[in-house]
């Protein structure tokens, strides 16, 4: 016997990340509607995230599964969630260490862990190259916080409980980042005005 | 943001970018820019850089990871009956092993069914032995088993031979005359037994030896193997048997002539619906480059074929076929900075083509026949050729199984350049005639 959803998907697209995530687990047809919804809100920031750091689609795409799959089991196991784009990146992140760990068997420094140079990526900007060209240049702890703050877009509370680190912390790391990044960019910023 | 710990005008700065400035601080950071030129600049590059991120660093996934993403948790492809949708995850990771474990059966009863002594075979046997050993004893003279003809010099001891079963039909089927009845058969029994029978490869011998032996010929009757029974019918029903009657005889033989084809004896097809066979068959190949990537979409009908086919005769057939399944495609070119480049992706293409099927039956085995098979088709994209080679299980009978080897190339042209993606693995599938 299958009953029609009370639930509008108007309704459910106004819901919150939160309240879409406990439904997850719930009425087959309410749950995938959720889980779409879901997947829209963020696959792109995750799918993004991981193409920077792993520099292969193919495989981005099987870790944009993963993430998205572990959040199903978490809202199965009924585990309380507030903050699902944070969760996302932190599993992003761990399944791309791991994946990184994986393929070259060594210590991973993210000294080649954020925004390398791009490279085969024609259709990037020449200033999104030079920024990314630049941010090699910064410490690692300023360049991961710069990048999850910038260009993956996470506030600094998210920051903070997904690098384990105080918010003051990111706040200052992420400051830091950019100046050093426009120190470095500036003959440029300046020459293309 | 109330800038309570005194913030320079830098941090002012960046706290305003992240939009957590109160509006207190706007309006002191405000004024700095009003007399700053240096700030300014510093903001215009803070702004450039910030605007630059926001809208290149963004990689959108490919449309078919939702679906995979949907499939991978169990919420499967939107869109489908509820029920179905539901059991689809089930049914396609059921449908490979009872597959396999359906064909394994069935090859397995059609090898035992082809190797091992039936009852009817054993029955046979044992009077065969039983007769030899009454010819060898001298209580039936070896002469009346020979031949026909020679059987028709010896009726003294026919009556005697004639009171035993028949080795073949059993208590039932002597003939009630009590003539030893000669018997036509069908082409795939090749041996010819040893009781006075005789068993024509088809019907032109048959005609012929009749012809030749006229004189000879007492009786003559069609029995054929036990799941022919339209055949028995036939035989009630248009009296298929010539009962040591001349006239008999002959409308029997006209009766062949006219009613039967040439290879064998079953009765002519009536429509082209007779000769007409459906087959539906799904496969398992592994692509050659193995896909890095998901397929683009996800359809319920895939990795499958369906086809019909108009049977020539007993070993070939002509057909169409139409399937879906996702290629994997790996191609280069050169872009428009000169710069070569490699590019995969994995499309699921439905195809559609002409098709032949050949099965032989020269290894005898009625239960079992090889199966050999080529299709050209065409998608979208390019051509495909495919290839195959297997068993066909229960040939004879309406619904058979078909299970083997399977091969497929689909050819495509990328920047001037053709480029192949094969495929190789194994295909099962069900085939029905009516």
């Amino acid at each position: 016997m299958f009953f029609k959803s009370k639930i509008s998907p108007d309704e459910l697209s106004q819901k919150s990340d939160t309240e879409l995530y406990i439904l997850l687990c719930g009425e087959k047809r309410i749950a995938r509607a959720a889980f779409s919804l879901l997947y829209d809100r963020h696959s792109a920031r995750v799918y993004s995230y991981c193409r920077r750091i792993l520099q292969n689609p193919a495989t981005a795409e099987d870790i944009v599964q993963e993430v998205f799959a572990k959040l199903f089991e978490q809202s199965c196991a009924k585990a309380e969630m507030t903050n699902i784009a944070g969760f996302l990146i932190r599993v992003a992140r761990n399944l791309c260490l791991n994946e990184k760990e994986k393929k070259y068997n060594q210590h991973i420094s993210l000294e080649e862990f954020h925004l390398s140079s791009q490279a085969n990526e024609v259709e990037r900007s020449e200033l999104l190259k030079m920024i990314g060209a630049a941010l090699e240049t910064l410490p690692e702890a300023e360049r991961e916080s710069f990048s999850l703050k910038e260009f993956d877009g996470l506030n600094y509370t998210e920051i903070s409980k997904i690098l384990n680190i105080t918010e003051q912390n990111v706040r200052i790391r992420v400051f830091r980042g950019k100046q050093k990044l426009r120190e470095i960019l500036s003959p440029y910023l300046h020459d293309s005005r | 943001m109330n800038n309570p710990l005194n913030l320079s005008n830098s941090e002012l700065l960046s706290a305003y970018l992240d939009g957590e400035l109160s509006p207190q601080s706007e309006k002191q950071l405000f004024e700095q820019l009003a007399s700053n030129d240096a700030l300014r600049s510093e903001m215009r590059d803070l702004l450039a850089i910030h605007k630059e991120i926001e809208t290149g660093a963004v990689y959108y996934p490919p449309m078919a990871l939702k679906a995979a993403a949907m499939a991978k948790v169990g919420l499967g492809s939107v869109g489908a009956a509820g029920v179905f949708t539901a059991a689809l995850p089930f049914v396609q990771k059921a449908f490979i092993p009872v597959a396999s474990a359906l064909v394994g059966s069935l090859m397995t009863v059609a090898v035992f069914m082809n190797l091992m002594p039936d009852a009817e075979s054993f029955k046979k046997n044992s009077a065969e032995n039983s007769f030899k050993n009454d010819v060898e004893k001298g209580e039936i003279p070896a002469n009346v088993i020979l031949s026909e003809s020679e059987e028709s010099a010896a009726d003294g001891q026919r009556e005697k031979m004639d009171s035993r079963p028949h080795p073949e039909l059993g208590e039932g089927g002597n003939d009630k005359s009590g003539d030893n009845p000669s018997r036509l058969r069908r082409v795939s029994l090749k041996k010819e037994d040893t009781f006075g029978e005789k068993v024509f490869k088809n019907k032109e011998e048959l005609l012929k030896t009749a012809s030749l032996e006229n004189n000879s010929f007492k009786n003559i009757a069609i029995v054929t193997i036990p799941e022919k029974n339209f055949l028995k019918e036939n035989i009630t029903q248009n009296s298929f048997k010539s009962n040591d009657n001349p006239a008999s005889l002959k409308e029997v033989l006209k009766t062949i002539e006219d009613e039967f084809t040439t290879d064998g004896i079953l009765p002519k097809k009536s429509s082209w619906l007779d000769n007409m066979q459906f087959e539906i068959r799904g496969f398992s190949l592994a692509n050659y480059p193995q896909p890095r990537t998901l397929p683009q979409s996800d359809p319920i009908f895939k990795n499958m074929a369906v086809g019909a086919y108009y049977t020539l005769n007993d070993e070939n057939a002509v057909g169409m076929e139409f399937g879906q399944e996702a290629f994997s495609q790996k191609f280069g070119g050169i872009d428009e900075d000169s710069i070569y480049f490699t590019y995969q992706q994995y499309l699921v293409l439905p195809w559609a083509g002409i098709s032949y099927r050949y099965t032989p039956d020269f290894l005898g085995f009625k239960n079992i026949r090889p199966l050999g098979g080529i299709t050209l088709a065409g998608t979208t994209g390019g051509p495909v050729g495919r290839a195959m080679i297997g068993a066909k299980l229960f040939p004879e009978s309406p619904v058979s199984m078909i299970v083997g080897a399977e091969g497929a190339v689909f050819a495509y042209q990328y920047q001037d350049k053709i480029f192949t993606s094969p495929k190789f693995g194994v295909m099962y599938g069900v085939s029905v005639k009516f």
